[in-house]
């Protein structure tokens, strides 16, 4: 279905053309946005509180101080704690959902403002039956260019009680890549630098950064679904990320960590329409794309509007790992980001502009015949260190 | 008249051949020649007799004699030797003897009476008249001499008379004009077609008319009274196209507003996209006509949406007008005549529909001979046969569409594109018959068929089919009657085998069964009355979906079927008051019936209708009535004329429509499905107030005409922000019923000339829509109006044809309008680990204005008569400007980053050529 809508005047798009498109947009109200999950088992629940901000513009506006409590029909509740500005979580072991009990989330924000959310009931979620991988070639757009070789992650899932019906996923991916410069000298420039005051010492061996790094990434993307057109509560081969050979994802080791929630018909419709605005395709076929409220509305009546929505669902996890030696030949993905090294002249000056303005790292000496440094191996950060990307040095308990 | 000089050939001869002389001379041959050499024949012949031939050599080279007795006559030895040879002869008083090939030579003799008479030739030279004189005029340069010179008679005038008649019907002709040139007088034939004229002795040149025949000219020397008789052959005129215009007053003069017609004609020499010669699109050159997107299905006629149109064909609604998601109409333009469509000023005899009526007229068969034409475009060809199945009777024409464009997708630079096949195909067929003089039979049919594949596993389809039978009566002079049997159906269909489990198959249906009868009576030439009654059978399958495969575990589902019956009589009067002042008032009475069986839902008092909020639901059995809906729909206009160049008029309309078409996009999407009116959701009615002036200026050679409307649509269709509406047996919590405002004006110059017409307008309107309630969830927009998704206030168009020579012609065509109204994010916001978008209100924003202009240049093929195929080139060149217009603009957002785009379609000027042929 989704894909006919898709099927915009066929013909016409040899000719066409996209191009980027700025709108002008004034005002905008300012709202509230809440993103909460809450699960049962172990796992911590998060409730995010933020605010829209400009269609231009960088990154939310938190909202810091806030008292966000969660309590079920029995009258009994838990304060959520803020662990990061405008993120507040529970600790499990103190209050945790159960199957069946019916939620819901009450926020107090510092304007003195009160939201909360409608009854959710939770429901328990089936273990994830399986999360697997193809091969699989994907053509790109320029059918002049060879095609991406790849993984296609698919997951399959049941309920035997026909119960769930409603699924959402998310995912974290880790994986391993190679740094090919990692620094073994650190440069400390004196005050003022370059004047004599610089030193350059050996990284001691239990502080190097090491060649591996683990990278973590989160899904952006909405991944849910539904069996409710089906017999039966089974979901099959359900396509989650494409990881392709361009990438050091598939270099070494490639591990995903997939969360199931079981979810209610209300939120999954939410998400469904979030998704059908968010992936617009330019085509007139889309539904004409709307504003999206949740479950969350003023506690006094008021008509404020709130984005987001309290979520109560059952949770199950599994990972899954790829390693490389499951990969056919020819397979070559890159071990690290492509990096290159540049030498530069031997006087802390030159150093100073490298480290300072082009943002390079140290890495070496350079030496002469005779074993004497007669300048510096320079590279770019991502080369050098694990952190210039957001990964880490140190290996992960799952690994 | 053209004077060559003769250079000695036969054809020349047999062109100005005259004879004045009594029966010839016979000449013996009295050698024996059987089998011999013509040549032989001749050489004898003008030694013996000093005869002189006159023949082409080449002709006679095989050429054997026939002779049957010696000696024998020369008539009967030339008669047997040319017998079956295709050459005639003539011989001449002077001893020539002249063979030509195929030509009748006319030998008749017409002058003989005086006993004394001499007859000669005057001059060895002859004035050559033209060939293409010839055609028109039978004029001989030869002399005809009456009576003796050496003794005239002894009078000064001689009685000169003689007969005139058709040399096709060997009738007298009366009344025939008997001319002497120098006297610059004449006479006329009398009813036997005799003449006679008294006059002086000497030499005249006579010429003789008569209406529709040749004029014959022959030169006279009179010395005694004597007859000239003449026979006029039939003028065949090779003339100019004769172009009858008739209606040139028809616009100040009728009482009809908002009305305007196309004929293919026309829109074929408008630049045409692809080559495709698109009749519905074309419509939208003209004032008040409107669509979302430039390749989009449906229009938007005087701000009603595009479901309020009813399209007709020969009779038949059709209920997806577009190919391939609205590329190009769905008929093929060879089996079109033209269009009339209907803005305002709705005729009583249509209803259904509150905006407009597109009433496409199909071609006839052509009565007299079998035609195949056809046409090749980059995407598509289309090839049509029609003929006569009894002369002058009846005809049939057949005609069909089909399209190559998978080329066109393997191009695109999007790997989902280039998996996806596209087809379609249309047929078109009517079949008309004379009865006799009072009876006509007219039965047509039509399907389209669009089927597509997606990404290699998707499949879409849909299909109309339809057929009619019109069966026409004359009772008298003054009654006329048609009867007609409507059947029109749609579907369409989508599948997916991409994984056996989950291939499924969705279908939807609906189906219109009609029956009416129309008559039209004059009474007198005051008045013209129609009227007539007809029922609507509607049956529709809302959606089903079930298992395409044994292995699949989609869970079959059918909503149920849903049936209404409309029933509708009218009446109308074209009443011209006085010479100034006329009069067309009708009224339309419709009851529609909901019938079940059905399954209602009910929903809380006093409470938003939402999901939540059903707490019964009741059931009605087969044929029950469920609801019933109806009312008068009056439709009055009025005609003032200001002079007899122009004309003021007002009209008032109401319509009714009992079927919505449900989308939640810009324009008419695959899946929009028909909805009939139920207990929820309510007929639309619209209400329209016009008021026109009309003027003819330069002889009629220019039209002027401005008109204004108002417009209120009641219980307007609107989805709700995330409606379902595919397989949802409850579609009345996901629209709402609302009212719209739409008003405008429309200026229209209209150039009609031979060489250079075309046309000019500019639209200024507005369209709104509101849906108020109580209850937010019922509210879009929070209650307020908001412009629909078609309000482009100013709109141009400019189209003009230029007919440079008979073979060259060439047409441009300007349009502008105002963007669209669009929804856009107005803020962003995280959510779900990902960056989402905040919208703004519904159609708060536009896109930039629209502007486009084509060009294009036909080019006929040579006009000689005998050819294997007629043919013709054209070349149409769009958006010459290049001019990036937006189709559309949309955001995606993945997650980490939010993105705007800007799409134009053909954002490059865009050349094409057709090639189309007729045998």
């Amino acid at each position: 279905m989704k894909k006919c809508i898709q099927f915009i005047l066929i013909a016409l798009s040899v000719y066409s053309c996209v191009e980027p498109y700025q709108p002008e947009v004034g005002d905008y109200d300012s709202t509230l946005v809440v993103d909460g999950i809450f699960t049962d088992g172990e796992d911590t629940s998060t409730v995010l509180l933020s605010r829209s901000y400009a269609y231009t513009g960088g990154s939310p506006e938190l909202i810091v101080g806030a008292r966000v409590v969660v309590e079920d029909e029995n009258g009994n509740s838990t304060e959520f704690t803020e662990t990061e500005p405008g993120k507040y979580q529970n600790d499990p072991a103190a209050f945790t959902g159960r199957a069946g009990v019916r939620y819901r989330l009450l926020v107090n924000t510092p304007e003195g403002n009160s939201f909360q959310s409608e009854w959710e009931t939770l429901k328990s979620s089936p273990p994830i039956e399986d999360v697997y991988y193809e091969f699989e070639e994907r053509e790109q757009d320029d059918p002049n260019l060879n095609p991406f070789k790849g993984i296609q992650i698919y997951l399959d899932t049941r309920d035997g009680e026909n119960n769930t019906r409603y699924y959402r996923w998310q995912y974290e991916e880790t994986y391993l890549y190679l740094l090919t410069y990692p620094p073994l000298l650190e440069v400390k420039f004196g005050n003022p630098p370059a004047r004599g005051r610089d030193t350059i010492f050996e990284i001691p061996y239990d502080q190097l950064e090491g060649y591996r790094c683990w990278k973590t990434n989160t899904s952006t993307r909405l991944y849910i679904g539904t069996t409710r057109d089906f017999s039966e509560d089974i979901i099959e081969r359900y396509p989650l990320n494409y990881v392709n050979n361009r990438t050091p994802r598939l270099y070494s080791r490639y591990s995903l960590l997939v969360r199931q929630y079981a979810i209610s018909e209300e939120y999954y419709e939410f998400l469904r329409t979030i998704e059908a605005t968010n992936q617009t395709t330019g085509s007139l076929f889309d539904p004409i794309p709307n504003e999206v409220f949740g479950n969350i509305h003023s506690s006094d009546g008021r008509d404020i509007p709130v984005l987001g929505y309290f979520a109560v669902a059952g949770s199950s996890v599994t990972r899954k790992f790829v390693n490389r030696d499951e990969m056919p030949m020819g397979f070559s993905p890159p071990l690290g980001p492509d990096c290159r090294v540049d030498t530069i002249n031997y006087n802390f000056r030159d150093l100073y502009n490298e480290v300072q303005f082009a943002n390079k790292v140290l890495v070496n000496y350079t030496y002469n015949l005779i074993g004497n440094p007669n300048g510096y191996e320079m590279t770019t950060p991502e080369c050098a260190r694990c952190a210039a990307l957001g990964a880490t040095n140190r290996e992960p308990d799952f690994w | 008249m053209k004077k060559i000089l003769l250079f000695f050939s036969l054809q020349f001869l047999g062109l100005s051949m005259i004879l004045a002389q009594p029966a010839p001379q016979e000449y013996t041959v009295s050698g024996d020649f059987n089998g011999k050499a013509f040549t032989e024949l001749v050489s004898a012949l003008e030694a013996q007799h000093g005869l002189q031939f006159y023949y082409f050599p080449g002709w006679t080279s095989d050429l054997k004699v026939v002779q049957e007795n010696t000696p024998g006559t020369l008539t009967a030895v030339l008669d047997n030797t040319l017998a079956g040879t295709g050459f005639r002869y003539t011989i001449r008083p002077g001893g020539q003897v002249i063979l030509t090939q195929g030509k009748t030579i006319r030998s008749e003799i017409r002058l003989v009476e005086p006993t004394d008479m001499i007859s000669q030739r005057e001059s060895e030279s002859v004035d050559v008249v033209s060939a293409a004189e010839q055609q028109l005029k039978d004029f001989e340069t030869d002399w005809i001499v009456i009576g003796d010179p050496a003794a005239p008679e002894q009078k000064p005038r001689v009685k000169l008379s003689g007969h005139v008649r058709n040399s096709d019907t060997d009738r007298p002709l009366s009344d025939a004009i008997v001319f002497v040139e120098e006297l610059q007088s004449g006479t006329t034939t009398d009813s036997l077609g005799y003449y006679e004229l008294n006059l002086p002795q000497g030499r005249y040149r006579l010429l003789f008319q008569s209406v529709g025949l040749k004029e014959a000219g022959r030169n006279v020397q009179l010395f005694a009274g004597g007859q000239v008789d003449v026979a006029l052959g039939a003028l065949i005129l090779d003339m100019e196209e004769v172009v009858v215009r008739a209606n040139r007053q028809e616009h100040i003069r009728s009482t009809a507003m908002g009305m305007e017609a196309l004929k293919t004609e026309t829109i074929k020499q408008l630049p045409a996209l692809l080559g495709e010669v698109d009749i519905v699109r074309s419509a939208l050159m003209l004032p008040g006509v409107q669509t979302v997107g430039e390749f989009s299905s449906g229009i938007n006629v005087r701000g009603g949406g595009s479901d309020q149109n009813l399209i007709l064909l020969n009779g038949a609604p059709i209920f997806n007008a577009s190919h391939l998601f609205g590329f190009s109409s769905s008929f093929s333009p060879d089996v079109i005549e033209g269009f009339e469509l209907y803005k305002s000023s709705i005729p009583a005899k249509f209803g259904g529909r509150i905006s407009s009526v597109l009433d496409l007229e199909m071609k006839q068969g052509d009565l007299e001979d079998w035609k195949l034409k056809g046409g090749i475009s980059p995407v598509t060809s289309r090839i049509t046969v029609e003929g006569p199945v009894v002369k002058d009777r009846s005809s049939l024409i057949v005609s069909g569409r089909s399209t190559y464009s998978d080329w066109i997708l393997k191009r695109i630079r999007d790997a989902a594109f280039r998996n996806s096949r596209a087809n379609y195909f249309d047929i078109t067929a009517r079949y008309k018959t004379q009865i006799n003089r009072n009876d006509q039979l007219d039965a047509s049919v039509y399907f389209s068929k669009d089927a597509f594949k997606l990404n290699g596993d998707t499949t879409f389809g849909y299909q109309n089919r339809n057929a009619v039978i019109n069966y026409r009566k004359g009772f008298g002079e003054k009654l006329f009657a048609t009867f007609s049997g409507i059947y029109s159906q749609y579907r369409f269909n989508v599948g997916s085998d991409a994984q056996p489990s989950r291939s499924f198959n969705l279908k939807y249906q609906i189906n219109h069964l009609e029956g009416k009868a129309h008559f039209s009576y004059a009474p007198t030439d005051k008045h013209q009355l129609n009227f007539g009654a007809g029922l609507i059978n509607y049956r529709l399958d809302p959606g089903s979906i079930g298992p395409d495969s044994p292995e699949s575990i989609v869970l079959p589902r059918q909503l149920d079927q849903e049936k209404a019956l409309e029933g509708s009589i009218y009446l109308s009067d074209e009443w011209t008051v006085s010479d100034n002042f006329s009069v067309q008032a009708g009224l339309r009475l419709t009851q529609y019936l909901f019938l079940g069986p059905q399954n209602i839902y009910s929903y809380r008092d006093n409470a938003a209708r939402i999901e939540e909020n059903i707490v019964d639901s009741t059931s009605y059995a087969g044929g029950a009535l469920v609801q019933n809906y109806g009312g008068p729909e009056y439709r009055v206009s009025l005609r003032y004329a200001l002079g007899i160049n122009s004309s003021i008029k007002a009209a008032f309309n109401r319509n009714r429509q009992y079927l919505s078409m449900l989308f939640n996009s810009a324009t008419v999407s695959p899946t929009a499905t028909w909805k009939l009116s139920d207990p929820h959701i309510k007929p639309q009615t619209g209400d329209q107030f016009s008021l026109g002036f009309f003027k003819n200026m330069l002889e009629d050679r220019l039209e002027f005409s401005l008109e204004g409307y108002y417009k209120i649509i009641n219980n307007m269709v609107e989805y709700k922000a995330g409606a379902e509406l595919l397989l949802n047996d409850h579609l009345e919590t996901d629209v709402v019923n609302g009212e719209g405002r739409a008003y405008g004006l429309e200026v229209l110059f209209r150039k009609n000339g031979r060489k250079f017409n075309g046309w000019m307008s500019y639209t200024y309107s507005r369209t709104r829509f509101r849906a108020d309630s109580p209850y937010p969830e019922d509210r879009i927009n929070q209650g307020e109006w908001f412009p629909t998704n078609f309000d482009k206030p100013h709109d141009f168009s400019f189209v003009s044809f230029y007919r440079l020579s008979r073979r060259f012609s060439f047409s441009t065509n300007i349009a502008y309008s105002t963007g669209r109204p669009i929804t856009i994010p107005v803020a962003k916001y995280q959510y779900a680990d990902g960056v989402r978008l905040q919208y703004s209100r519904r159609n708060e924003f536009r896109v930039p204005d629209y502007f486009r202009w084509d060009l294009s240049v036909n080019l006929e093929g040579n006009h000689k008569l005998k050819k294997l195929a007629h043919s013709s080139w054209s070349l149409s060149l769009y958006n010459v400007t290049g001019r990036q217009n937006v189709y559309s603009i949309y955001f995606v957002s993945d997650g980490t980053t939010a993105r705007g785009y800007k799409l134009s379609i053909f954002g490059k000027p865009f050349f094409t050529l057709t090639y189309n042929f007729r045998l």
